[in-house]
């Protein structure tokens, strides 16, 4: 038999402290050191960033405490017992849960369902009945209002991602280790989750919190530990941090997060696209605008209100019902994706893992499928032109490894999503619609992305930007549109205004500090 | 009801659509058909193939593919024929479903210590099942004459025969442990996303073995009522009997890709087969096109479901 209780926030402080202990841990993934000798001790009650660069190991140390990844050598003292055997089953058992970056959830089920998989209420083997009011205690207490009986394949990612935290949640879990838990949250609920984690240290629970976020990991954690390249560079408390030696840690020389210089009022007046009135099935209407010529315009809206549905609308992966798309002056309506990539428009997706990338071909496989015929003489593919112009890109985005045949499925995030960017890059393309390009990925590659879109823009390929992080919109774009509930309400141009004011329009009356 | 509802709809109960369009259709075309009596016959002919597609639906919606139910149908029917001659009718009939388990039990043992997909595994199984089964009978048919054996696939309870008893029973088990019990819950999991199962702390090899030896189970409980209704043990037994199996399966609208479907769907999916062969019979058809429209139906058929999660 196997009973929930109902986890209790307020008071947990009934002694039972957790303490995890890391001794000389070691990590290789065939042959390739991505932890080196990490020593590091969790206490209870507190909140412990992991930050890094990306493939600098703090998503693998987490996984590691997960009991997701075994380790190669060292050891993992849990209440000072040395563990044996350990996996995410027997991390469960021992309350140690953890929040995936890439959400583990069963896509076909219920949000009831995904949140007790595992821990279901049953006599002998036989379900119970679905405990409305467990849940519904569990979601008031964390103030995410999901609907239990929704399936989870309709949620957005950023809900889905609030279906894991309730998840660990409803498992009495006292520790929870959170890798890039914000990466697609709003604000507003990023505040919220932040909350909702002072809550829970108070209450004795141990939170890891692996994230690229210094902002955030600076508000909320008590300790911090900074990784390179596999190595613990140190660990201390946050009060001996500022951002700057935080990210000085991280990079290993002093460097600015800063956007490429752009020079202000340039004027675009070649008319490339041309939206008016739009209208879909998915939700989005009257949307007006308009994106010249080697201008990079930006949607800057709230999770979930409707931007990503318009960029698949112009890609004509959702048919528009009214309103009309002018593309270089001709009226169109692409009712397939293949009539857009002809006409050159690309969209660089959001969820990598799922739409972007084949995960079971190489760098080069992945990178020229986009443009075959280039590089190809009656079908027929020559290997030769092939590699060169693969060569070239991987260069040009620095992506790492260098290899044209390296195994894409183990690249850090960031490179990855060069991949993705090279893979379009080759066809080159007129419109890129560019969908979350920085989601996940750390200060170094983003700053290679944001430098790779301003010089495409340079070059005369217009872009349509969406990004959670408003600050990349306002710092790369010549123009934005303000998008809420599937509208395009405002035009602003960035440079002009601040993100206060876009914040305080996108969210009506209510004022987020975002500092 | 709006246009993508309709079209929900017809993707949900495709199987069930067509079921009555070929009832009206021989109903219209043929007195005999709309009998009890022809009615039962259908269902207590395709009893052992639809106790086998209830199971075969669990191992689907896991993800996996059992493609040696016939070949566990063949041992089970020999074994217990010859046991059922040389020691006991009655344990004869026992030790087929036992064998059953034990056969699924070790593809479910090979599938997941080895990590080969189900597909590929279960080819090479058959060919050893089968094999065993033609060292059990040395190549001889093993015939057995005697009513303590024979009850199981020719008795009548109040006109209807056991087997479709024992088909609604199996049926009703099948469902209940799919919809109503953690295994089943993690059935669907499992087959819906392996990884988050795994990270739930799904015991992922466990229910993949349960499947498996249900699965043979089922391949064992067809074979007793099949060899008592023939009273004959051969090792040619259900030959071809797993790709029938795994056609209604898919035919009800479970998908191949595992995470979805349901028990009476595949059931509907071996009545609709059987509705096709009966029609040939009772309106005495041309056999050589018999095939051929089970073909054209059951692509009828996975076009209406296709763009099923």
């Amino acid at each position: 038999m196997n009973t929930n209780k109902e986890p209790e926030l307020e008071n947990n402080n009934s002694g039972s402290k957790t303490k995890i202990t890391l001794k000389n841990i070691t990590k290789s993934f065939s042959g390739i050191t991505v932890l080196n000798n990490i020593n590091l001790e969790f206490n209870s009650g507190e909140i412990h960033g992991l930050v890094g660069q990306n493939g600098a190991g703090k998503s693998t140390l987490g996984k590691i405490i997960g009991g997701h990844y075994k380790l190669s050598s060292g050891k993992i003292f849990l209440n000072d017992n040395l563990i044996k055997k350990w996996s995410s089953k027997i991390a469960l058992d021992n309350g140690i849960a953890m929040i995936h970056q890439e959400l583990a959830l069963v896509p076909g089920m219920t949000v009831y369902d995904n949140i007790f998989l595992g821990i279901e209420e049953n006599y002998y083997g036989i379900l119970g009945k679905q405990n409305t009011k467990l849940f519904n205690d569990l979601d008031q207490k964390i103030g995410f209002n999901l609907d239990p009986n929704q399936k989870v394949s309709s949620l957005r990612i950023a809900d889905q991602q609030k279906v894991e935290i309730i998840r660990a949640l409803a498992r009495n879990a006292k520790v929870i280790i959170m890798d890039e838990p914000t990466s697609s949250l709003t604000n507003d609920e990023v505040i919220k989750l932040h909350d909702l984690m002072h809550k829970l240290k108070k209450s004795g629970y141990l939170i890891i919190y692996v994230s690229h976020f210094l902002d955030a990991i600076i508000e909320v954690c008590d300790k911090i530990s900074i990784l390179r390249d596999g190595n613990l560079i140190r660990s201390s408390k946050i009060q001996n941090e500022t951002k700057s030696s935080i990210v000085e840690a991280m990079l290993g020389t002093k460097e600015e997060i800063a956007f490429p210089n752009k020079k202000k009022g340039k004027i675009f007046d070649k008319k490339i696209l041309e939206l008016s009135n739009i209208k879909t099935s998915t939700g989005v209407k009257n949307v007006n605008l308009t994106i010249n010529k080697g201008e990079i315009v930006g949607l800057l809206g709230l999770v979930g209100s409707g931007r990503t549905e318009i960029l698949r609308s112009i890609f004509g992966i959702d048919q528009v019902q009214s309103g009309s798309i002018k593309y270089e002056n001709e009226i169109t309506n692409f009712k397939k994706v293949k009539d857009a990539i002809d006409k050159g428009i690309v969209m660089i997706p959001e969820d990598r893992r799922k739409l972007g990338l084949v995960f079971t071909q190489n760098t080069k496989s992945n990178i020229s499928i986009t443009n075959l015929k280039n590089v190809s003489k009656n079908q027929v593919i020559d290997s030769q032109k092939e590699i060169k112009l693969v060569k070239d890109l991987i260069n040009l985005l620095d992506i790492k490894p260098t290899s044209t045949n390296g195994n894409i499925a183990f690249y850090s995030g960031g490179n990855q999503q060069k991949v993705l960017f090279a893979k379009w890059i080759f066809n080159s393309p007129k419109l890129i619609l560019l969908d979350e390009p920085t989601r996940g990925i750390d200060v170094g590659a983003k700053r290679k992305i944001y430098e790779l879109i301003n010089n495409l823009s340079s070059k005369g390929v217009s872009i349509l930007l969406v990004s959670s992080e408003l600050e990349e919109v306002m710092g790369l774009a010549d123009r934005a549109y303000l998008v809420k509930e599937g509208e395009t309400i405002n035009e602003i141009i960035p440079y002009q205004t601040s993100i206060d004011n876009v914040l305080f329009e996108l969210f009506g009356a209510e004022k987020v500090s975002n500092e | 009801m709006n246009s993508p509802k309709i079209i929900n709809f017809c993707r949900d109960y495709a199987v069930l659509i067509l079921i009555v369009l070929l009832m009206i259709v021989l109903t219209l075309s043929s007195d005999a058909f709309l009998t009890p009596r022809n009615l039962l016959n259908i269902l207590n002919q395709n009893a052992p193939l639809a106790i086998i597609a209830c199971a075969l639906t669990l191992v689907i919606i896991v993800g996996g593919f059992d493609l040696s139910t016939g070949a566990i149908f063949a041992v089970a029917s020999v074994s217990s024929a010859w046991i059922a001659i040389n020691y006991n009718p009655y344990v004869g009939l026992l030790i087929a479903p036992i064998i059953g388990i034990i056969l699924g039990y070790l593809n479910g043992i090979i599938i997941t210590s080895f990590k080969v997909h189900s597909f590929l595994s279960t080819i090479a199984t058959s060919l050893v099942f089968r094999g065993l089964a033609i060292l059990i009978t040395g190549g001889f048919l093993i015939p057995v004459r005697m009513k303590e054996f024979t009850w199981l696939g020719r008795e009548k309870i109040f006109e209807v025969h056991v087997a479709v008893y024992t088909l609604i029973v199996f049926a009703i088990i099948s469902t209940f442990i799919l919809t109503r019990t953690t295994i089943g819950r993690y059935i669907f999991a499992i087959g819906g996303n392996e990884d988050a199962s795994i990270l739930s702390g799904i015991k992922v090899n466990f229910i993949k073995i349960f499947a498996f030896s249900f699965c043979g189970l089922a391949a064992g409980i067809a074979a007793a009522i099949q060899v008592s209704r023939i009273s004959l043990g051969t090792s040619q037994a259900g030959l071809g009997m797993e790709l029938q199996a795994i056609a209604a399966v898919i035919l009800g609208g479970t998908s191949i890709y595992g995470g979805s479907g349901a028990v009476w769907r595949s059931i509907a999916g071996v009545m609709l087969l059987a509705l096709i062969n009966n029609g040939f019979n009772i309106l005495n058809a041309d056999p050589f096109y018999k095939d051929l429209t089970t073909g054209l139906v059951i692509i009828a058929a996975v076009a209406l479901t296709s763009g099923r999660k």
